[in-house]
């Protein structure tokens, strides 16, 4: 019921365990982008031309940056790898939903409401994991 | 072999699903939370956690580095192989604790529930005391309730904060329905995704035509979110994060979004898998043999998971 096959897939917990050993050193890296500003990179090439557009963004709510990796897609939208699923056409409207998505960062000073069930307004371009 | 089937007509299947679920997430294997990188006092993470975990990284690890679009998991054209992995190894480990080698993961066709309206869609019957529980922060029924007063009932034990960190909490699960998306996909959603000609298409990301794109759920644009996103992001609460995989409904979900690739692939114009082993370097990550981020096994490439008839079926391609 766990069997090795010939592609060395296995529920065996040893396997399990010697896996996350073989990686584990590797696993802080690049999952938290750190202080300062965050810089997002587009390139394209059009009619032979390569274009790179660099965009720098210092985000803070209540004064606490926010340092997690934002990107920009080609197209203008705006994504923020804690909430994978979501992508906007604002950089404000992303933050926004940051304070939704993780309520125990954010104290609930009871100015105005999360969006309640069935309200699309501002409904997001989302995409996940 | 494994056959997946729809978690609303096999009971089968749902209650091993659950119960499954419940044994992993009691089940600690020996690696802790300082094993892998998680800040605060080490205590070992569970057989469940594991997945959490390996998602959240994935999805963090830019394909190649030197872009930050594209990542592991998602936002490009490895998301289908490398979420058929995550479950594959994931249904393995059902299978080693169900003592049931033919165990197969159970798919929720959410299109089905997309027919009904959108007001009803809350009430399908996946939301019952019997299948997944209902909404909530935390969820108070079902099998994955919250119970302060009983170490049993299910934990949400390592989530990720607002800088986009691993850390480890002890709460009960969230959903929030409807809230950041009306309504559930439509058949005729998928039907449009399966309807393309190309699996993917330059520039292989969120921006790309084709099959993967649209069922990933990047495209179109305009409106609101799509196939796959939208499933998340219609339960809403722990399905928002990268450590999504700490709501059993997340692998509903992805087994559906499997399925309808299995069908993809089963219909008479299923176009092949791109890019190619030769395609360029900045698609490192996405290309056909590159390898697949790896934590819990040793590494695949998408090749290796374009046919899956030795490990499982599906009981039904009928999207």
């Amino acid at each position: 019921m766990h069997d090795d096959d010939d592609l060395g897939l296995s529920g065996d917990p040893e396997s399990v365990i010697e896996s996350i050993g073989r990686e584990k050193a590797g696993l802080g890296e690049s999952v938290h982008h750190g202080p300062g500003a965050i810089e997002t990179v587009r390139e394209s090439t059009y009619r032979g031309h390569h274009i790179v557009v660099r965009t720098s963004y210092e985000i803070s709510i209540d004064g606490q940056p926010v340092e997690g990796h934002l990107g920009v897609s080609n197209d203008g939208q705006v994504h923020y790898h804690a909430i994978p699923n979501l992508g906007f056409a604002s950089a404000v409207e992303l933050v926004e939903k940051l304070i939704d998505a993780f309520p125990d960062d954010f104290e609930d000073v009871g100015d105005g409401e999360p969006p309640g069930d069935g309200d699309d307004s501002g409904d997001p371009h989302a995409g996940h994991g | 072999m494994g056959v997946r089937r729809n978690i609303l007509t096999s009971s089968q299947a749902r209650t091993q699903y659950v119960e499954g679920a419940r044994t992993l997430k009691a089940e600690f294997l020996g690696p802790t939370t300082s094993d892998l990188a998680i800040g605060g006092p080490a205590r070992q993470v569970s057989t469940w956690d594991l997945f959490v975990v390996w998602h959240h990284i994935a999805m963090n690890r830019f394909t190649p580095p030197s872009q930050s679009d594209r990542n592991a998991a998602h936002r490009g054209p490895v998301f289908l192989p490398w979420h058929r992995f995550m479950m594959l190894l994931l249904e393995l480990q059902f299978q080693r604790v169900l003592g049931d080698r033919d165990f197969g993961l159970p798919y929720w066709d959410w299109a089905a529930d997309g027919e009904r309206a959108p007001g009803q869609q809350p009430g399908s019957a996946l939301w019952g005391p019997d299948a997944m529980g209902g909404q909530g922060s935390p969820v108070t029924t079902g099998p994955f309730a919250f119970d302060a007063a009983r170490p049993d009932s299910w934990r949400v034990l390592i989530d990720v904060d607002v800088q986009n960190r691993l850390r480890s909490v002890d709460r009960g699960l969230r959903r929030s329905f409807a809230t950041s998306a009306s309504a559930l996909p439509r058949r005729s959603d998928v039907q449009r995704a399966t309807g393309q000609t190309a699996y993917d298409e330059s520039p292989w990301s969120t921006t790309s035509g084709g099959f993967r794109n649209l069922l990933e759920g990047w495209q179109p644009v305009a409106g609101a979110p799509h196939l796959h996103n939208r499933v998340h992001v219609w339960i809403g609460g722990d399905m928002l994060p990268s450590s999504s995989p700490n709501d059993p409904a997340f692998y509903l979900n992805h087994c559906n979004v499997d399925r309808i690739w299995a069908a993809k692939q089963a219909s008479a114009a299923s176009p092949p898998y791109v890019p190619t082993a030769g395609a360029s370097a900045a698609l490192l990550g996405h290309r056909i043999d590159d390898q697949m981020y790896a934590l819990l096994s040793s590494s695949l490439t998408p090749r290796q998971m374009l046919d899956v008839s030795r490990w499982y079926t599906y009981d039904s391609l009928a999207v």
